[in-house]
């Protein structure tokens, strides 16, 4: 299923957020982990997911290092930062949010038809 | 062929250190430093550019090595995209270099699986779909890394770009700057000619005659000139015989001067260049003048001996007349050389009646004469020959147009060289390697003419306000200017502050406005001494006091004193009298003549007065 570029920008720093609060990954690794942990419902695009990478690496929610990978490569590895921890929790707090007034809208109705 | 070129650069990069280091050291310690730190500097600047290729060449050959590797481990066409991407981006190498690999490591995990040539050709073009348009995705990705650079490093990215436009800015300015040109709009020459030529015809200028007199009294002998420096007390009868012969020699020169003497006006024509520049304008004939006037002198002096007294004041009138003539409204120069020739008149005057006893009638004519002279004299020196001559060196220094009126450096230059005659500089010598040089030897002075020099508008208007300003003092007696604290020089300094043209050209005018206030006051002393010895041929004794001669008739008024703006001082002794300036200090000192730093008495010293009778030794 595709999303509207809009939405998906929106939450795509969060989901990039939540898969690294996990563990550090490099870029291929973590579009990987998007499609499988949403089940392929959500994929980010690769012309997205670096610059994303590097914004959230700007505001510091990110860092990024170059380091051996288990093929013995040297690959880009991101781990999210104690800023990007709260931030995570802060953006989660607002999506639970989101849900819930969601539903409170759509009621039952929130599932396809 | 990778290898040639990195050696190349390298010794490019030598090179252009030492050049590098040359002009440091030339901007640093000045062109004229010791040549073992030019040196120096230049060792350094080569070793260090030498040091930042070789690390250059490394980077670049590691980069190189990289770049093979990656395409082991892509196929071509993807690695082509990569590499349009990070093409786009136009951005830091090392940013770029680090983005390439990431994408390329990508690349390469999406294409592990893969197993044949198909699957990889089908998961490249979906890659290259899934990564969008490279132009777009560069310019993202430049966005997001921007972003990420510390502060520091991006406080340093705008500084050098900021460094970039000023030095692109200002090197536009520079080129504005030294392609303008001046225009000559204004013949100044043919004005100067106009003002200098009264509303008179050619045959009552005595201008023809002197300098016919001039062209013809070229040089004295050598032999001559020695008996003419010597004191005329000192000389031996022989030696008299010989200057009087040799003046007889010269009569046809004595004869125009007296000739010209006669006319009513004096006005020179003005010759300049084929560029009619005002500076070039020479007055050849005034050392002739000066030679003329010492010549008529030292006749008059031969002539009194002999007791040849009507003679003697004829040769004084005419030679009193001469520097009337040239203390007009002409250059400064010509004004100091007539102001002399006017004060060497009056004091052979004071030296005949020191010596002789001239009768009442030839004293009568004499003062008479003199006194015709002085009612048509205004003392006021004259500057309109110096002002039309910066008027001109302005339209000449600098630039015209509708975006001109800018200094123009290469005259400049000329000028100051010229002026402090530095070599042979002609003007067509100052081209651009020459003012690149100047500008490295004097980097304050050009910095001050790029940006802060008044500009042809302001420069017309502070010469305009000097001149103005000078032309009121010189209506000033000194005692005048003293009073209300006048300091002439500061004055000046502050208006041409900044102004190098007019710092190279505005005359000192102070010593000149003196001396033009010694010569009247010398003459008007003079005119008493002649009519106090007509009143002792007439009454057998010397006048008590001056206004005793106003009241008999031998004066029309009394003389002022310019250093006091009081009559001169005149005080009987005995059957003698004294008459005296204050002088210089404008102290009454009892009529004692100021000493030098050697002791010597003298007439102008600034710590006496100036005595005019009794005559010193």
């Amino acid at each position: 299923m595709k999303f509207e570029s809009q939405l998906l920008k929106g939450i795509a720093p969060v989901v990039v957020l939540e898969i690294l609060s996990r563990g550090q990954m490099y870029g291929y690794e973590l579009s990987e982990a998007i499609k499988k942990r949403s089940k392929n419902v959500l994929t980010l695009g690769q012309g997205t997911l670096y610059p994303l990478l590097y914004n959230l690496e700007a505001k510091k929610l990110v860092k990024g290092s170059w380091q051996n990978s288990d093929s013995g490569r040297q690959r880009r590895y991101y781990s999210i930062t104690s800023k990007g921890k709260m931030e995570l929790s802060k953006q989660k707090e607002q999506l639970a949010q989101l849900q819930k007034g969601l539903r409170y809208v759509f009621g039952g109705a929130l599932s396809p038809a | 062929m990778k290898k040639s070129i990195a050696y190349s650069g390298i010794i490019a990069c030598i090179t252009l250190g030492g050049i590098i280091g040359y002009c440091a050291s030339v901007i640093i310690f000045g062109i004229l430093t010791e040549e073992y730190i030019i040196h120096l500097m230049i060792a350094l600047g080569a070793f260090i550019g030498g040091v930042l290729a070789v690390i250059r060449v490394r980077i670049y050959l590691r980069a190189d090595k990289r770049l093979a590797e990656y395409l082991t481990l892509v196929p071509e066409n993807a690695f082509a995209f990569i590499k349009e991407i990070i093409r786009q981006m136009r951005y830091r190498k090392k940013v770029r270099s680090d983005v390439m690999s990431e994408l390329v490591a990508h690349f390469e995990d999406e294409l592990r699986e893969c197993k044949t040539d198909e699957e990889k050709r089908r998961m490249v073009s979906e890659l290259v779909d899934g990564f969008g348009d490279p132009k777009l995705l560069g310019i993202l990705l430049r966005r997001a890394k921007k972003r990420c650079r510390p502060l520091w490093r991006t406080i340093t990215a705008r500084a050098l770009q900021a460094f970039g436009i000023f030095i692109v800015l200002l090197t536009m300015y520079v080129v504005w700057f030294l392609s303008g040109r001046p225009v000559v709009t204004t013949d100044y020459l043919a004005e100067l000619n106009r003002i200098v030529r009264p509303a008179a015809d050619q045959s009552q200028n005595a201008a023809p005659f002197y300098i016919k007199a001039a062209e013809m009294f070229k040089d004295i002998p050598e032999d001559m000139a020695e008996l003419f420096n010597k004191c005329f007390e000192e000389l031996t009868d022989e030696e008299k015989e010989n200057i009087e012969d040799w003046l007889n020699s010269k009569n046809q020169v004595f004869e125009l001067v007296a000739q010209g003497s006669l006319k009513p006006y004096y006005w020179p024509e003005y010759k300049a260049n084929e560029k009619k520049e005002l500076l070039s304008v020479l007055v050849p004939h005034l050392s002739g003048y000066r030679r003329i006037a010492r010549s008529l002198i030292l006749r008059v002096r031969l002539n009194a001996e002999k007791n040849n007294l009507n003679q003697a004041f004829d040769d004084i009138i005419t030679c009193y007349k001469l520097g009337r003539h040239l203390n007009g409204d002409f250059s400064l120069v010509e004004q100091l050389v007539g102001m002399a020739i006017e004060d060497l008149s009056v004091e052979a005057i004071r030296e005949i009646l020191n010596r002789h006893q001239p009768d009442a009638h030839a004293l009568e004519e004499l003062q008479n004469e003199l006194e015709l002279l002085l009612s048509s004299e205004d003392f006021f020196v004259e500057l309109e020959f110096e002002k039309l001559s910066l008027y001109d060196e302005i339209q000449r220094c600098f630039t015209d147009g509708p975006f001109g009126g800018h200094l123009y450096p290469a005259r400049m230059i000329y000028l100051s060289n010229t002026i402090a005659t530095v070599g042979e500089t002609h003007f067509e010598e100052v081209n651009f390697w020459y003012l690149a040089e100047q500008a490295l030897t004097f980097p304050m002075e050009s910095l001050r003419i790029l940006f802060a020099h008044p500009d042809k508008k302001q420069t017309f208007q502070q010469v305009d306000y000097i001149y103005n300003y000078y032309q009121q003092l010189s209506k000033k007696s000194p005692v005048e200017l003293r009073a209300e604290e006048i300091d002439i020089e500061n004055k000046t300094t502050k208006v041409i502050k900044g102004n190098l043209l007019l710092e190279m050209f505005i005359p000192s005018v102070l010593h000149v406005f003196e001396l033009n206030h010694r010569v009247k006051t010398e003459i008007y002393a003079t005119v008493v001494i002649i009519a106090a010895h007509r009143y002792k041929n007439d009454k057998g004794h010397f006048p008590d006091n001056l206004n005793e001669l106003v009241a008999a008739g031998y004066l029309n008024c009394l003389p002022i004193d310019s250093f006091s703006d009081r009559p001169l001082i005149y005080k009987k002794t005995g059957n003698d009298f004294i008459l005296y300036s204050i002088g210089l200090n404008f102290i009454d000192d009892g009529g004692v003549l100021g000493t030098d730093r050697g002791g010597k008495t003298g007439m102008w010293e600034d710590n006496g007065d100036a005595v005019f009778w009794p005559v010193q030794k």
